[in-house]
């Protein structure tokens, strides 16, 4: 292996280990739907920081399925106040809006 | 005597006339006062029918004392329901915790409790760390905690015994939640097994996930730890 080839690795390495000690037990990475544009990162649901504020019978299974993604999440059902949109609706917690897509979309790898 | 008669046919008249006139304006309601007083005392006012104006203003106090009254049902409606929601979470009007407060993993990492170097949930909740409410609405109903231990004791090792306890789950989770999707409502109706939680399966659908994984081993097997 070539010390570009080694570098390269350690590089990968360190981003993997990175990655791991920003990722929390229980995140949810959201999978885009197909044949939508996929520029905008897939969504991340924290576990952690809604356990904290609710249990979890608050929003299972009633609005979402006890398996990680198994219930489909839009944009269009978050607006209309279902999905995550139950509680992201500026009352009861901050709204989706162009000033707030990163806090979701900003998947980490 | 019939040119006097006549006469005091008119005079009576006359005199008829004029009592009778003299006793309309007398009684009439504004003259009453003047004319009664003369002759009596502890005569009042009569209140006068209301005109217009004053009816126009009684329906104006009247509609004022309505919407008064509205208003002071709608307050007390509003009062009764911040009570209930005052006593469904009594937690509701305190100050932030720290935890609430993290806007990062590692932030709220820092702040809770752990166990086995996993992040210990039950102990933060406990503790007061934590205080999740039962649902979004403030009225939502808070579930009641089941105090019920389901000893498992493995046939081929007592030491691998588990006691399952409905105490450390339901402040988290409704009945519907585990039953009997994951497990059957039966006590010998569900074989555990390490290899099916591993698998993601039985106590694997949260724990390893949402909840400290299948690692940490004297969580669950007590006499591990006794053992030691």
């Amino acid at each position: 292996m070539t010390r570009k080839g080694l570098l390269l690795l350690g590089l990968l390495l360190a981003a993997a280990w990175a990655g791991s000690l920003l990722a929390a037990d229980g995140d949810v990475v959201f999978q885009r739907q197909e044949g939508k544009e996929q520029s905008t990162p897939p969504a991340v649901f924290p576990h952690w920081s809604h356990r904290i504020r609710y249990s979890c019978y608050a929003c299972h299974p009633a609005i979402f399925e006890m398996k990680a993604a198994a219930t489909a999440t839009t944009m269009d059902d978050i607006m209309a106040g279902k999905s995550c949109g139950v509680c992201h609706n500026g009352k009861t917690a901050w709204a989706v809006s162009f000033e707030t897509c990163t806090r979701c979309h900003a998947a980490k790898q | 005597m019939l040119c006097r008669t006549r006469t005091q046919h008119a005079l009576s008249i006359a005199a008829g006339v004029s009592l009778a006139a003299g006793l309309l304006a007398g009684c009439s309601t504004q003259a009453r006062k003047k004319t009664l007083s003369v002759l009596f005392d502890g005569v009042t006012d009569t209140p006068r029918p209301p005109t217009q104006r004053v009816r126009r203003d009684l329906l104006k106090e009247i509609e004022s004392l309505k919407q008064q009254a509205a208003q002071a049902k709608e307050e007390a409606a509003q009062a009764k329901i911040a009570a209930a929601a005052k006593s469904a979470s009594p937690q509701a009007d305190e100050k932030p915790r720290p935890l609430e407060a993290a806007k990062t993993w590692e932030e709220a990492a820092k702040l809770l409790p752990s166990t086995e170097d996993m992040p210990d949930w039950s102990k933060a909740l406990r503790e007061g760390l934590i205080a999740p409410k039962p649902g979004v609405e403030p009225q939502a109903p808070r579930q009641p905690v089941m105090s019920l231990d389901v000893e498992m004791v493995p046939e081929a090792d007592a030491t691998y015994k588990v006691v399952f306890s409905h105490d450390a789950h339901t402040p988290w989770l409704s009945c519907g939640n585990c039953h009997p999707g994951v497990f059957e409502m039966k006590r010998s109706a569900n074989a555990i097994t390490m290899d099916k939680i591993n698998a993601g399966q039985q106590c694997g659908v949260c724990h390893g996930k949402v909840a400290f994984s299948a690692d940490a081993c004297t969580r669950c097997h007590r006499g591990l730890a006794e053992g030691q």
